[in-house]
């Protein structure tokens, strides 16, 4: 699904636990196969979005308005490409 | 009787002799007056050529007239005729020419003054106020440029408060990748691209 959308759609995976470092996050995203970008812990970021447990998720859109805040919920397939189909129309 | 007879004759003679004086003096009177009005006019010089013909025929009459005396007095009337012909008709230009710039003046005088103070009020009066007027056109142009600015209400609606709910603003935000490189909201929208931020946990 990833390689549908890359080209209109930036990603970036943010670790909401500030215990784990780098290494962690390199062999965890290894074993996922994630191919988007990965970043440590950052407060701020939580905070600004209201995040407090994982696994959550904020789409924003070209006009840097938010257009999905799901929290603390799996996402299907079908649910991501309708959420990233409004956002790349 | 003989006697008698030739002093009458002389008597005669003489009285003729008188009589042709008495008729000539007036005549050569006459034409010098004439000569002397003449001169002041520009014809004083056609005339006395003929005028003193004139005052010698009367003479040569005089001293002919013993024998005819009517003829003496004909011949200085005709003179006197021609002379005083162009006298007349000098008194006639000098008229004419004295009449038309005495009206020239007074008419032109009167009429100029009368046309210089009606003008001049006029002129000035109209003037100074018809130039004031193509001012307020000036003031239009102001009035046309500030009417274009309007068009700045199109770029207003795109603007929703910030905030972390549906339809608001992404606050900024700055991350670390664990490539080591810190990345901000605005560097991930580069390009016009939308932005998928996933919260995880490897535990």
């Amino acid at each position: 699904m990833y390689p549908d959308y890359q080209d209109e759609v930036a990603f970036i995976a943010v670790d909401v636990d500030p215990t784990e470092t780098t290494d962690t996050i390199i062999s965890y995203a290894e074993r996922q196969g994630y191919p988007w970008e990965m970043a440590v812990h950052h407060g701020d970021v939580m905070t600004a979005f209201g995040v407090r447990s994982q696994p959550s998720k904020v789409i924003i859109d070209a006009d840097g308005v938010i257009t999905l805040r799901q929290l603390s919920r799996t996402m299907g397939e079908g649910n991501w490409r309708e959420a990233l189909d409004a956002v790349t129309a | 009787m003989n006697v008698a007879m030739i002093l009458q004759a002389v008597r005669t003679a003489t009285i003729a002799r008188l009589v042709a004086l008495m008729v000539a003096v007036p005549l050569v009177i006459g034409a010098v007056a004439c000569e002397r009005t003449d001169e002041v006019g520009p014809p004083a010089t056609t005339i006395p050529p003929t005028q003193p013909a004139a005052t010698s025929a009367p003479a040569t009459s005089v001293s002919e007239g013993t024998s005819e005396g009517s003829i003496s007095v004909g011949t200085p009337d005709d003179a006197a005729s021609l002379s005083l012909e162009p006298t007349v008709e000098g008194s006639l230009e000098r008229e004419p020419q004295v009449t038309p710039p005495a009206l020239l003046p007074e008419t032109a005088e009167p009429t100029p003054p009368t046309i210089r103070a009606g003008t001049t009020p006029e002129s000035e009066g109209p003037t100074p106020t018809d130039t004031p007027e193509p001012q307020p056109p000036a003031v239009v142009p102001p009035t046309d440029t500030p009417t274009p600015v309007p068009p700045t209400t199109e770029p207003e609606p795109p603007a929703p408060p910030t905030g972390n709910r549906i339809g608001q603003s992404a606050p900024d935000f700055e991350v670390m990748t664990i490539d080591g490189v810190t990345r901000s909201l605005a560097d991930f929208r580069q390009g016009d691209k939308a932005l998928v931020l996933y919260f995880f946990s490897s535990t």
